[in-house]
């Protein structure tokens, strides 16, 4: 079945744009936070939250990029970044966990 | 048994190294306040605190109701006294007063920051102890004044009190640090 091509609603693509923005700047804001809590400690643990935070505004600009600026990649290749990232958000989640 | 007791002594480093690094960051700290921070138990710290000192990487001196702890070589005696004040937060803000109003009496401050007076005259004392303010008469009136040079405790302020980026950067740690916390016994 084919998918037809996508397109923002009435009012949507400001809410999306407005949320994506401030997901990246947040991200970002945890990013630099991480890196001067890894500079303070050299705990590895803090190494995680850095690539954990990186990894999200990493997905979340190519997003807004994609969706708003340029396209950049096909649909498809962006769904399967987008997921692999936030498995590997999970997956580096689920490792502080557990690591001892 | 060896992989467990390889690990074991890299605990050991990556202990000690955290609270030197943490002590160079906040000159002045206190036993409590490493236990609090780094998350480990008293005994712990203790342990490696006496190490690092015996080995001459800190030293420590006792005042009031606790040990502040410094890195070696770095401060001068008059340094690590203003530190010290600078840990305790009452004691802080009185000084930061002082700086501010130049000649305040004892019942300016206690105005000004909302708190009892003898807890005013507690840390007053302690202050004028460590030589870090002193006492000048006026009429029936006590006035206290900086006994050092203001730059000097601004730019201790600057350089060693933690900004609001820095103690959120810690929690953050922290909160990383806790979601692999052992079960306590």
């Amino acid at each position: 079945m084919a998918v037809p091509p996508f397109t923002f609603g009435p009012g949507t693509a400001e809410v999306f744009s407005v949320s994506q923005l401030a997901i990246i700047v947040i991200s970002l804001v945890l990013m630099a936070l991480s890196i001067t809590a890894y500079w303070n400690t050299h705990l590895r643990k803090v190494l995680f939250a850095i690539i954990i935070f990186a990894l999200f505004a990493i997905q979340h600009i190519i997003n807004y990029i994609d969706a708003q600026v340029a396209d950049i990649m096909p649909d498809d290749i962006r769904f399967t970044l987008f997921s692999s990232i936030t498995l590997a958000i999970l997956v580096l989640f689920f490792f502080t966990i557990v690591k001892k | 048994m060896l992989k467990g007791g390889v690990r074991s002594m890299e605990n050991l480093h990556d202990n000690s190294e955290r609270i030197l690094r943490f002590i160079e960051v906040n000159p002045g700290c206190h036993l409590r306040q490493l236990k609090r921070e780094l998350g480990l138990s008293m005994g712990t710290v203790q342990y490696h605190l006496n190490h690092l000192e015996r080995t001459g990487r800190i030293i420590s001196e006792r005042f009031n109701l606790h040990r502040y702890y410094f890195s070696s070589g770095v401060f001068k005696a008059n340094e690590r006294n203003i530190l010290k004040i600078l840990n305790q937060k009452t004691a802080r803000q009185i000084l930061m007063f002082i700086l501010e109003r130049k000649r305040p009496t004892q019942t300016d401050i206690a105005d000004h920051l909302g708190i009892a007076s003898a807890s005013v005259n507690w840390h007053i004392k302690r202050l004028l102890e460590l030589g870090i303010i002193f006492e000048s008469r006026e009429g029936k009136f006590r006035r206290y004044q900086l006994a050092v040079e203001p730059k000097d405790i601004i730019t201790m302020l600057k350089n060693y009190q933690p900004t609001l980026w820095y103690a959120w950067s810690d929690r953050l740690a922290e909160m990383f640090l806790s979601f692999s916390l052992e079960p306590k016994e």
